[in-house]
């Protein structure tokens, strides 16, 4: 957003150095998240967020064993179906894994499918929306007949087909999820595109010469930001939900270990009633993660309700 | 009316028609023939430069729609937009950016008007870099030129300011500096104090009759406001369903006025004097429906002096003094 400083444009001019009277545009960024710190859920939906971060930048330093290592006892056996214990602190799988180790790497699977999908679905959503909605016409008939389209199309089905054609890897399940769920966002911020176009500041923009695209990224944009951010957390949960809907089904990456592999896995293995130690933490985890991004959301759903807003509008 | 060759603007027969919005059936079917809201339903005036010109008239009666149909935010249904002697009714693209680098507006809402999310500086700043006058360096001259001239002071200590910090006399004043940062040599005011406090409506206006005396500007006040058109504007039209029925000299137009309807709105101003005794006439009945406008003279079902013929033939607007013109069949 802060494309020009005019502090540093100007400064040479010779007038009196400008000083910043109220915070700058940079700050604004740091205003909504001080907005979520002042949320208890927020806050700490924000540290779990930070916590699963970290162990999937550091989670290969972290884990004791590999994930994919096979473990052995002391008198030289498989470590199978082993209990938790000290040594195996969620026990191993059938196979003989450290269920601690893939629990770990999960995350990382979990936090670039999160927030690369939520990036992609929100962006294509969001432009959607944006030029849908101030256009009008035949473009908006267009792209929303497109939303209509993803809106009929059934997820299971269409991923189904679409892994069993390009093949099971994380990209393709981050293709799968940006290619249907993209509508919900281009509605939600067409409405409110539509509202705003007809503000007074933006026939004012066009009476001054301003563009489409002008209008549309200087005007529009910032102002439905706040919704951005909070579409941005919400798609986050429903790509990792996803993701694990996906994998439990069998259509994960093999090569990148998640929660959702690892319940198939025990699924596969029939350990659902007989090893719980193998079931719990991907299931917890999925389930903390979905949870924490829900509610930052909310954090940020708060920030942008007129009632609660300080400033703005 | 084109009797000076500084007519900076003009419109002749201007049009906005809106259609109305058919069922898909009867559209296939082309069972109704498309209906219009005749908002602006021929309209022409021309306005000199340094002029001040007011279009007053009733809520619905087209005003608000002249002003945006103008400077082609609205496109018009029909007639010619002139600016410097050049019509501009088709222009698009480069030939469009050229009127706009020349024409501005300011709307009745200070607390709509300005991009919440923009400081004092990028929102005045904004027509200079869109129409790319002047370099860099001579931006923050005449934006701090421009904000001293709206008598924001002292200019420097509002740069970085953003709206909201702002009252809304201020925020008016913002208006006013960003509309008059390219120095325009035509301007609309959309009912530019209506929404602010009668302190600061003076204010607002001697700025508006300031700048139109020393940049040479024209400007289009539209208000529903009788006291501030007599207050700034130099010649006065009334408007009536979408139609101008009364334009002169604005003490005529307001003294004198020769339309049944312009004499009821005049009639309507609250006296301040309350010894002065004077008739109440109350206006009845409502602004008539666009689609289906009355036969004849549009005013006609609410006019105290009908007749016959003006239910049946539609009065042009006849030179009935020097310089005052009115569409009445009583003259």
């Amino acid at each position: 957003m802060n494309t020009t400083n005019p502090e540093g444009n100007y400064g040479e001019a010779g007038r009196p150095a400008r000083k910043g009277v109220h915070a700058s545009r940079r700050s604004w960024l740091v205003m909504q998240f001080r907005e979520i710190l002042r949320d208890g859920p927020g806050t700490i939906g924000l540290i779990i967020l930070l916590v699963f971060f970290f162990i999937a930048a550091f989670g290969d330093s972290l884990t004791p064993y590999g994930p994919n290592d096979l473990q052995y006892l002391e008198d030289g056996s498989l470590a199978r179906g082993e209990p938790p214990s000290a040594r195996y602190w969620f026990g191993t799988t059938t196979a003989g894994r450290d269920v601690f180790s893939q629990t770990l790497s999960g995350a990382r699977v979990a936090v670039v499918v999160g927030f690369l999908s939520a990036i992609v679905t929100v962006f294509i959503g969001s432009n959607v929306a944006l030029w849908a909605g101030y256009s009008g016409g035949k473009l908006d008939e267009f792209l929303m007949g497109l939303v209509d389209i993803t809106y009929g199309i059934p997820f299971l089905p269409f991923a189904i087909v679409l892994v069993s054609l390009l093949g099971t890897s994380i990209w393709n399940v981050i293709l799968i999820i940006s290619l249907l769920f993209w509508r919900s966002t281009a509605r939600v911020i067409r409405a409110q595109v539509l509202s705003l176009k007809q503000r007074p500041f933006i026939w004012s923009a066009r009476a001054a010469g301003a563009k489409p695209a002008y209008i549309i990224y200087r005007h529009i944009l910032p102002n439905v930001l706040p919704l951005i951010l909070l579409y941005t957390a919400l798609a986050v949960s429903t790509g990792v939900l996803t993701e694990a809907g996906l994998s439990f089904l069998g259509f994960g990456d093999p090569r990148f270990p998640s929660w959702g592999t690892m319940l198939n896995d025990a699924f596969r293995a029939g350990a659902a009633r007989r090893a719980w130690w193998w079931i719990v933490p991907p299931g917890a985890c999925i389930a903390l993660f979905v949870t924490a991004s829900y509610m930052v959301g909310r954090a940020f759903e708060a920030s942008t309700d007129p009632r609660l807003r300080e400033y703005g509008g | 009316m084109n009797d000076s060759n500084s007519i900076v603007f003009a419109v002749k027969d201007l049009q906005k028609w809106y259609p109305l919005q058919q069922g898909f059936i009867d559209a296939l079917l082309k069972r109704e023939k498309q209906q219009f809201v005749r908002a602006v339903d021929g309209v022409s005036f021309s306005i000199r430069a340094g002029e001040i010109i007011g279009i007053v008239g009733e809520s619905g009666s087209g005003k608000t729609t002249v002003g945006m149909t103008a400077l082609r935010l609205y496109e018009p249904t029909g007639g010619t937009i002139t600016f410097m002697g050049e019509d501009i009714t088709t222009h698009s693209g480069d030939r469009l950016q050229n009127f706009r680098r020349q024409a501005q507006i300011i709307f009745q809402n200070p607390y709509e008007s300005l991009n919440p999310r923009s400081t004092v500086f990028e929102s005045v700043v904004e027509p200079l870099r869109l129409n790319k006058i002047g370099t860099k360096d001579e931006h923050l001259e005449r934006v701090l030129q421009a904000l001293e001239r709206a008598e924001i002071s002292p200019p420097e200590n509002f740069l970085d300011r953003y709206p909201h910090e702002l009252s809304g006399g201020q925020r008016q004043r913002l208006a006013i500096a960003r509309a008059i940062v390219i120095e325009p040599k035509f301007l609309v005011a959309d009912e530019p104090v209506s929404m602010l406090d009668v302190s600061i409506r003076a204010g607002i206006l001697n700025l508006l009759k300031q700048l139109s005396q020393t940049l040479e500007t024209a400007i289009l006040y539209v208000s529903h406001d009788l006291s501030t058109v007599r207050y700034i504007c130099d010649r006065t039209m009334t408007m009536y369903a979408g139609k101008l029925i009364e334009l002169g000299d604005t003490n005529t137009v307001i003294d004198e006025p020769f339309h049944p309807y312009t004499q009821l709105l005049i009639k309507a101003i609250p006296e301040v004097d309350p010894d002065v005794k004077r008739e109440r006439v109350l206006l009845e009945g409502e602004v008539p429906n666009l689609v289906n406008p009355p036969t004849g003279c549009r005013f006609h079902p609410r006019c105290p002096f009908v007749m016959d013929r003006c239910r049946v033939e539609e009065p042009s607007l006849q030179e009935v003094k020097p310089k005052h013109w009115a569409a009445c069949h009583l003259y």
